[in-house]
């Protein structure tokens, strides 16, 4: 085992980078800290994904709600618990959405990442699934459902167990078609 | 790294880190809404002239004040156990380190196919160069490759120690006599910082970790080098 004497002449894998590209590490980059607001305190709605539109659709709830039902009914009071009552139900249900939404798009850019560095490395090699291997007559070459040909995040010939989904209907034959388009070439 | 009075997460550098973030807002979210509730209710009962000193039960909104709670925790619940199921994963690691709490310091060992073994120890204030961090800085960092699987051995020689770094989302407590395991996927290149998390001492403050990621090619050069001047 090394002591900490015989590694002190030793460079850090950082000066090894730095000495091996053009960067100057050594420059501090400009300081971007700045404060970012926070509702009560506690949310930052600068920085949460879904949290700006959502607490925007729920004042736009609380006022529609609070503000018809004192239009039907003249009672102030009541119309301002019935406007929070839309407020929180409307800003629930937003975010709520909005995260679903996102979740599904932090899935295809993880499928997406992780194609381009499959084509990175199997594109021009035996692997490369844009490339058409021989295939007996009536053979099956596509998938009947979500991918409609070998796509990079899976490399390699057709193989029927790719085809993992079939469509259930066109919207979500729109949405598969979307997340391929970039892809699937 | 924080940033100095840094309230939040530091950006998350692995795939575990990144749902911890996303679970903390969804809870976030949720926290908030119930503070605006009670906020509301506070401000409703303060202003209200009604006055009933007659009330003895109400089924109506016990029901709504035992269901609804019972509902938020569902919704809290549920991804937090996905999350704690989904740390517990560790498949196929490519590389194992293990990770030694001493007084005041950690070591390293790399010993998967050769053996690289190396202590790391805080970069004293008056040591430090410009632009380095101080206590958090140390002389050797461990070095793993990014997109690899990292499973990391954690013990110690003598105290109580925890090995901790926020931005990959680990903390790991290093107990003599047991070992502990934990693994991360480093998602991009960088420096993680971490301080030790379990009291071990004068100098439990003392004792950072570094974890620097970098792409494959100039780990199997970093680790070449070590290996020939051992």
């Amino acid at each position: 085992m090394l002591s900490k004497h015989e590694l002190a002449t030793k460079s850090n894998i950082c000066t090894f980078i730095s000495e091996h590209s053009d960067n100057d590490m050594s420059e501090e980059q400009p300081d971007t800290d700045k404060k970012t607001f926070r509702l009560l305190g506690i949310l930052d709605v600068e920085n949460v994904p879904c949290a700006r539109e959502s607490l925007l659709f729920g004042a736009g709830g609380a006022l529609a709600a609070g503000l018809l039902h004192f239009l039907v009914t003249s009672r102030v009071r009541r119309s301002y618990d019935v406007g929070f009552a839309g407020f929180f139900v409307t800003t629930l249900g937003s975010w709520f959405y909005c995260r679903i939404n996102n979740a599904k798009l932090r899935v295809q850019e993880r499928v997406i990442q992780h194609g381009l560095r499959n084509k990175v490395v199997y594109q021009g090699t035996s692997l490369d699934p844009t490339q058409k291997p021989p295939t007996e007559p009536g053979a099956e070459t596509r998938c009947p459902g979500l991918l409609t040909q070998p796509c990079w995040s899976f490399p390699g010939p057709f193989r029927p167990d790719m085809c993992l989904f079939n469509y259930e209907s066109e919207e979500q034959k729109d949405f598969t078609d979307d997340m391929d388009s970039g892809l699937c070439v | 790294m924080a940033h100095p009075s840094q309230l939040g997460f530091q950006d998350a550098a692995s795939p575990v880190m990144e749902e911890l973030l996303h679970f903390h807002d969804h809870a976030l979210m949720i926290v908030f809404l119930i503070s605006t509730l009670v906020l509301y209710i506070i401000v409703a009962m303060v202003s209200t002239k009604l006055t009933n000193m007659y009330i003895l039960d109400s089924q109506e909104i016990e029901i709504i004040w035992t269901v609804l709670p019972a509902i938020i925790l569902i919704l809290i619940a549920l991804p937090s156990l996905r999350i704690l199921y989904l740390m517990d994963e560790i498949n196929n690691p490519h590389l194992s380190v293990k990770a030694i709490g001493h007084q005041w310091y950690w070591s390293y060992e790399y010993t998967d196919y050769q053996e690289i073994a190396f202590d790391s120890y805080m970069i004293p204030t008056q040591d430090l160069a410009p632009g380095q961090f101080r206590l958090l800085e140390v002389d050797h960092r461990m070095v793993v490759p990014t997109e690899a699987p990292v499973r990391v051995l954690v013990t110690a020689e003598d105290v109580l120690h925890s090995w901790a770094v926020p931005a990959l989302g680990v903390k790991m407590d290093a107990v003599p006599g047991r070992l502990n395991q934990t693994a991360f996927i480093a998602s991009r290149p960088g420096v993680f910082y971490g301080q030790c998390s379990e009291i071990c001492g004068a100098n439990h403050s003392f004792m950072p970790i570094v974890v620097e990621a970098v792409p494959l090619m100039y780990f199997q050069d970093w680790s070449t080098l070590m290996l020939e001047d051992a």
